[in-house]
């Protein structure tokens, strides 16, 4: 569904990722981990058209997504959860959702709201307003509400309590049960390679290993893109 | 002391000698034609004066000011005052002041004095001015330009009111113009190559860096607006002196735009593009104006009168100009700067000079020291009671998660965020609050996560800049920067532009920068981001020359942990806003909660192993 | 008593007017971050409009200053504007300086230099009763015309998909548009809106004054940004709070100044907002940290 072949983006004479190689089938549940300033903002932002790549081919569903604006892709079915939520914080919640349901009929809305029962209990308050874990929530929801072919979620945990990780987890453990196609990064790479079928480690702009959820778990690769050389 | 100068003196020669020669051939030509003509010519260096001045605040600043054309309004009515015959002035402003009133001065005289006021005056509105936002100076120069207007046109006792002045007599002659015009290329020259220019420069540049290296922005910003209120009075005065009439729209908003558009067709960065704009638009603008009149285009189609079409023409130019060549036609370098010239005159390597970045003994040393520090914005505790201590000579890095506090610490050690609760000590004196640009100039360093080059100066300048941010001077700033850029191999590159550094090289620059403002604490965040195993390995060796040799204290924010264990005695983990353990790097590193932090519980058994 | 409340009106009527301008030139920032220094010609062509069609039935005229108005601020945004939307914030202002040289320059080549008169109804010129004192119809009008653009505005921001696009817009430009939201068509509607506002006050000025000048666009304009700033950029409510307050201010200065500052009302005028700026840089209303809010 989504392919990258050779993507090098750079800004500001900085070269972030050299020639990144992946594929996402549909349904399938991919994570990216690594360090800080691994590169794996800046490989979400080049999917989703915030960024310009240097050079490398970006495709979906036999697309080429070289040079569109964000909103065109964005309406071809990429649904991004961006780092930090970004929720618009002086609409309310159910502005925030109406935004993203654009005339998907409100039937959409009430099931979202349904599976979400705390969004529709704050439905008409700020988004501002909202807890960190009420946040996200929100944001993956908005994600949704778009009827997307492939989500992708920046760093969903981060900011937020473990128990709060664990209700948002659960949530996306729902959608993988549906065959959402999802793209999934993280900086806590233990939870996120349990938790996708397949995996990437991203470190210093280039996939330093890949492969299924059993085969990463005891690799030292892992450790060693992480903790430095003494491991 | 190190004789060199930021650029081989051939390339400072040029940059001058270029400028002062077009001048020279502009009056040549003037002087060539007909008295018509000569007095149009003399009109544009007059112009040319107060494109100047313009060029001095809104090049070197990067804002614009609107208002500029007030202080040539204020020169030439000062100018004009003072040398219209008395009986003349006591006609037509009847309550001017005797003194004034009676004032036959001569054009000289006047013209200085003219220049007094308009600085007096621009010192006076600037004050506040320049302590408005970037985005509102703009605006409040607009007011003040229509202020300005209203009052010369509503003042009529000592100002001849709507009608203007007249009598005034016209005294400038092609010669004292291009002689005033070619003061006006050295001054301007003079001041972007001085550190004050420089240090308006690296604001320009970036902001957020420039305070980071003691630059104070209001000050700097309120020199140049002098210098440029001083020179547009001149100009103004001359400008009065040449077509002995002046009313209130003479300086108001059609030369405002005119002048503007010079300046940014020109290139608004260098003085060679304020006179090759202001060459080249008036005479588009002359060629206009005639055709204006009624003309045939090369024998082939004649245009009927049409007023209004050199205006209209000269807008269309700002336009594109704007959409097509923001940088100008001189693409904001000075003569001297061009890729040909600059090639042919190598940067001999500097001697290392003694006079290394000391600091004057009795600044506020010592540890730095932060208590119980904690911050939270939009709902999000980010710091959470955070404790960290820099002994002298010391090197702490600072590790931990994404989103775990690291950056924002440094933020509010180094003055660019004030936390909720808590302080910063440094020695004995409590900082909490202090600015960046206070910090810096006592001693506090650092560095940023993107590495924020001052793109438009070259390398030894965007150093050179740091020392001069503190308060060194230019000559011994020159020096520093040599013996930094000479520590950090980077000699070779002195002369190229720092915006067109490889990434590695303008991390270093970063770190170059931060050290030639002789920091007793330097805070570098993430320094090796992006940087491969050799280049980090350099780095690592250069770090730990700076401690060795400089005396000073590093703070090391670093996801790198290679280089965190090569260079740090001491390591602090933050997670989560709170401090997670504080060691030597091999207990940390095998600490379980560490691991657990960066990459979840299933990989703590592999620590061990 | 009748003279205060008499001044208290000619104060909000004319605060009213620089509301309305200042809501256009916050619109525009709200959206692109721009200060549009071609407001002012937004203002002054559709006036023009009104000159041009001078023997036409005087609401038709109307229709035609409307038109204009949003054509004309359309057609800049996409030729000028565009172009130059992702370039640093001096060089959009400076782009806008061009826009309003070339059009103040167009109108003065084409039509004249000076300025014209244009008729207006004369009930436009007439006083009505209102309780005990006699008020302009005039002034009745900006009034109403204030509330209702208020209104109408409230509703489009709050009741319609566009204004909730523009609201989103406005608060991250960059997540609206990863929602699907369609960049060019928002700022469209942000300068078509402008335009509007802009062909109302010049409607407005046009039955004040009974002329029009290629520079009657220089003050207002100045008016807009200074409204703006001093409400604190990138809100409405700081916008409209900005343009009552200046607005107040020059009306009851006019009225109070003793004769021989009334001259420099003007000058005045424009020069205490700049000490507000001075004491709060971000304005009265405006956010420390300068984030945009409609």
């Amino acid at each position: 569904m989504l392919e990258l072949r050779g993507l090098t983006v750079g800004y500001g004479g900085v070269e972030v990722l050299h020639g990144v190689e992946m594929s996402v089938e549909e349904g399938a549940v991919v994570g990216i981990v690594g360090p800080n300033g691994a590169g794996k903002s800046s490989l979400l932002r080049a999917i989703c058209g915030l960024t310009r790549s240097s050079a490398g081919e970006i495709s979906f569903e036999g697309r080429s997504l070289r040079g569109l604006a964000p909103e065109e892709i964005a309406r071809l079915g990429i649904a991004l959860v961006p780092e930090g939520r970004q929720i618009f914080g002086t609409l309310t919640v159910a502005e925030n959702l109406r935004l993203a349901a654009q005339g998907n009929g409100s039937g959409a809305m009430d099931q979202i709201l349904e599976r979400l029962p705390v969004l529709r209990e704050r439905a008409e308050q700020r988004a501002d307003r909202l807890s960190g874990g009420e946040q996200q929530q929100l944001a993956v929801a908005r994600a949704l509400l778009r009827k997307p072919r492939l989500l992708i979620l920046d760093e969903p945990s981060l900011g937020l309590a473990p128990k709060t990780i664990d209700v948002v987890y659960g949530l996306l453990e729902e959608l993988r049960e549906e065959g959402v196609t999802m793209l999934l990064v993280e900086q806590n790479a233990a939870r996120t390679i349990d938790f996708c079928r397949r995996s990437l480690v991203l470190a210093g702009g280039r996939v330093r290993a890949s492969g299924r959820r059993e085969e990463l778990q005891r690799n030292p690769e892992v450790l060693r893109a992480y903790m430095g050389r003494q491991l | 002391m190190n004789g060199r100068g930021l650029r081989s003196p051939a390339s400072a020669a040029v940059s001058l000698i270029v400028p002062l020669v077009l001048v020279a051939l502009t009056a040549a030509v003037g002087a060539s034609g007909t008295p018509a003509f000569e007095e149009t010519v003399t009109l544009i260096l007059c112009n040319l004066i107060v494109v100047l001045g313009l060029q001095v605040f809104i090049g070197n600043s990067g804002v614009y000011s609107f208002g500029q054309l007030g202080f040539a309004a204020s020169g030439a009515y000062v100018a004009a005052l003072l040398t219209i015959p008395a009986a003349f002035t006591a006609l037509q402003t009847p309550e001017l002041p005797k003194l004034i009133s009676d004032a036959e001065l001569t054009p000289l005289l006047s013209t200085l004095i003219a220049g007094a006021a308009s600085g007096l005056l621009a010192l006076v509105v600037g004050w506040p001015l320049m302590r408005t936002s970037t985005l509102a100076i703009p605006i409040s120069t607009f007011a003040f330009l229509i202020v300005a207007y209203n009052v010369l046109a509503n003042w009529d006792e000592v100002t001849g009111g709507s009608s203007g002045l007249v009598s005034i007599p016209r005294t400038t002659d092609l010669t004292s113009a291009a002689l005033w015009a070619s003061v006006a290329v050295v001054v301007a020259l003079a001041f972007k190559r001085s550190a004050s220019g420089y240090r308006l420069q690296a604001t320009r540049e970036d902001e957020v860096a420039a305070r980071s290296i003691g630059i104070g922005l209001m000050r700097e910003r309120l020199i140049a607006f002098t210098i440029s209120g001083v020179l547009c009075g001149i100009g103004g005065a001359l400008a009065v002196h040449q077509s002995g009439v002046l009313s209130p729209t003479t300086f108001y908003f059609a030369a405002s735009v005119t002048t503007l558009t010079m300046l940014v067709v020109g290139g608004a960065r260098s003085v060679l593009g304020a006179v090759v704009g202001t060459l080249a638009v008036a005479t588009v603008n002359e060629l206009l104006r005639n055709f204006e009149e009624g003309a045939s285009v090369l024998g082939l189609f004649s245009i009927g009168e049409t007023p209004g079409l050199a205006a209209i023409g000269l807008g269309l130019i700002l336009l594109v100009a704007m959409v097509a060549l923001p940088e100008g036609l001189s693409r904001g370098r000075e003569a001297g700067e061009i890729e040909s010239v600059r090639r042919r005159l190598p940067a001999r390597p500097a001697s290392p000079s003694p006079a290394a970045a000391t600091r004057p003994a009795g600044e506020a040393s010592g540890r730095l020291r932060a208590e119980a520090i904690s911050l939270a914005f939009s709902g999000l505790h980010v710091l959470r009671g955070v404790d960290l201590e820099l002994p002298p000579g010391e090197a702490l890095g600072l590790i931990g998660p994404n989103g775990a506090g690291k950056t924002t610490l440094v933020n509010v050690l180094s003055g660019f965020q004030a936390p909720d609760a808590g302080r910063v000590v440094l020695g004995d004196v409590e900082v909490t609050r202090w600015s960046p640009s206070r910090l810096a100039r006592a001693g506090l360093g650092r560095t940023f996560q993107a590495a924020l080059p001052f793109a438009g100066l070259s390398v030894i300048e965007s150093v050179a800049v740091g020392a001069m941010g503190v308060g060194i001077g230019r000559r011994r700033a020159v020096g520093i920067a040599a013996n930094v850029l000479d520590r950090l191999g980077l000699s070779e590159q002195a002369q190229r532009p720092a915006g067109l550094q490889p990434p590695g090289n303008q991390r270093l620059l970063g770190i170059a920068r931060a050290l030639a403002t002789a920091p007793r604490h330097l805070l570098l965040d993430e320094p090796a981001a992006g940087l491969n195993d050799e280049e980090r390995r350099e780095l690592a060796a250069i770090l730990r020359g700076v401690i060795h040799d400089f005396g000073c204290a590093i703070l090391l924010i670093e996801h790198d942990m290679n280089l965190v264990m090569d260079l740090c005695s001491r390591v602090q983990v933050l997670d989560d806003g709170r401090t997670v353990v504080v060691g030597n790097p091999e207990e940390v590193q095998a600490h379980p909660a560490v691991v657990e932090a960066y990459l979840g519980t299933s990989y703590l058994e592999d620590a061990h192993a | 008593m009748t003279e205060l409340a008499q001044s208290l009106i000619d104060a909000l009527a004319l605060g009213g007017l620089y509301a309305l301008i200042a809501i256009g030139v916050t619109l525009i920032y709200t959206v692109m971050g721009m200060m549009n220094f071609a407001q002012g010609e937004f203002i002054m062509l559709p006036a023009y409009a009104l000159y041009v069609l001078a023997g036409v039935p005087f609401a038709v005229a109307v229709g035609g200053a409307l038109a204009t108005g949003i054509a004309i601020a359309v057609l800049a945004e996409r030729v000028a504007f565009r172009p130059v939307r992702n370039a640093d914030l001096s060089a959009q202002l400076v782009t806008s300086l061009a826009v309003a040289t070339i059009l103040q320059s167009l109108v003065s080549a084409t039509v004249d230099g000076r300025a014209q008169s244009v008729a207006t109804p004369a009930l436009v010129s007439e006083s009505s009763q209102v309780g005990s004192l006699s008020v302009p119809n005039l002034e009745i009008l900006t009034l109403a015309l204030t509330a209702i653009v208020l209104g109408g505005l409230g509703w489009l921001l709050y009741r319609t998909r566009i204004g909730l696009e523009m609201r989103a817009a406005a608060e991250n430009f960059e997540m609206a548009r990863l929602l699907g939201v369609r960049a060019n068509r928002v700022i469209a509607v942000a300068f078509a809106i402008s335009g509007a506002l802009a062909a109302t006050v010049g409607v407005l000025i046009v039955m004040q004054t009974g002329q029009v000048s290629p520079t009657m666009g220089l003050t207002p304009v100045l008016v807009g940004f200074i409204a703006v700033v001093i409400g604190g950029f990138g809100r409405i409510s700081g916008a409209v709070i900005g343009g009552l307050a200046l607005g107040a201010l020059s009306s009851l200065l006019g009225t109070y100044l003793p004769d021989g500052l009334v001259p420099f009302r003007d000058a005045i005028v424009f020069s205490l907002p700049v000490a507000i700026l001075i004491v709060r840089p971000q304005g009265l209303l405006g956010a420390a940290s300068g984030e945009a809010r409609i």
